[in-house]
């Protein structure tokens, strides 16, 4: 049983900038049909399909509400997924900028040789954008010791 | 009123608009300069390197600086930051990680001047200087950019640390690892 170092959960004030990111999309697609009013019966239906589904990407970000990010000896656990390490400083902070969704926080064991499908999916990778402090609480944690 | 100068000299306005971002950032830079004489961060670093040094049970003079590595490829930058210390015969070398608060080390490493080959620097006496450590075989040790005047940009750039005094000091002291 390994030690638990900390436990982190969900900034909800990231989370909803974040909504508030992907709204734009959503309500711009709603300001434009409301300026251009159509009469077609077709265009109506792909249109609300598409503010539907613009909703839900807005509003994805609540899924994230209830996880837990957890610092232990020699990993790093944010629900189904984990890194393992043998060296804090082998843990790589990255800032990924993104067109629709904002600046995202990652982080992955950069000594891990990985597969060029994990390397284009990202799927080393764990996303501590809506973590509270996380960054901050690794290194209280795990380094300056 | 703005309307109307928008529509009558747009040019002009473009380049009003220009001329004041372009001040606001001069503005604050200088305010980042002033508060990087003495700032935590540059207190941080001179702790964080005093600590480092005595671990090493290296009680000798030594010039301490704050230095980083950027690489720019299209939307996605990586940077490295250092806190390095360099006394005659020896260079410690520690990567710092900046969280929103907090500042931490990882494990130091030392570089001997014995292993060093070839030092590379940007031409003397600017405000920053491109550094490469080569060792016998042409390997690249060491790269990074020293600079006197370092502020805040944005968030690979997270510290207000002006190092005149020091910068200079280095420089000179690396003149005797060439």
């Amino acid at each position: 049983m390994e030690r638990k170092l900390a436990e982190i959960k969900v900034e909800k004030k990231k989370i909803l900038i974040n909504i508030a990111i992907r709204s734009i999309w959503f309500l711009i697609v709603a300001f434009a049909c409301i300026i251009n009013e159509s009469a077609n019966k077709k265009a109506e239906i792909a249109i609300t399909i598409i503010l539907i589904l613009l909703l839900g990407f807005a509003l994805f970000p609540l899924i994230h509400l209830k996880d837990v990010l957890v610092y232990y000896e020699n990993k790093i656990v944010l629900k189904n997924k984990q890194i393992t390490f043998n060296n804090p400083s082998e843990i790589q902070w990255r800032r990924v900028k993104t067109y629709f969704t904002g600046t995202r926080i990652k982080i992955n064991n950069s000594t891990v040789q990985e597969s060029f499908l994990k390397f284009m999916f990202c799927s080393n990778d764990i996303d501590v954008t809506y973590m509270k402090d996380a960054k901050d609480t690794f290194i209280r944690c795990y380094l300056n010791q | 009123m703005i309307d109307r100068m928008i529509n009558e000299h747009p040019v002009l306005m473009f380049f009003g608009a220009f001329a004041i971002f372009v001040l606001i950032i001069w503005i604050k830079s200088c305010i980042d300069e002033k508060k990087g004489i003495d700032s935590p961060e540059k207190q941080k670093v001179k702790e964080i390197l005093q600590k480092i040094m005595q671990e090493h049970d290296d009680f000798r003079e030594y010039v301490f600086v704050y230095a980083y590595r950027r690489d720019s490829h299209a939307r996605s930058v990586k940077c490295w930051y250092y806190a390095i210390a360099l006394t005659v015969d020896k260079m410690y070398v520690v990567p710092l990680i900046f969280g929103d608060k907090e500042i931490g080390h990882s494990y130091t490493i030392v570089i001997e001047k014995d292993i060093v080959d070839v030092v590379e620097t940007s031409k003397p006496g600017g405000p920053m200087h491109a550094l490469k450590f080569s060792d016998g075989n042409g390997d690249v040790i060491l790269e990074i950019t020293l600079e006197e005047k370092n502020t805040k940009l944005d968030k690979t750039y997270p510290v207000n640390i002006v190092q005149v005094e020091e910068t200079r000091a280095f420089m000179q002291m690396l003149e005797q690892w060439k």
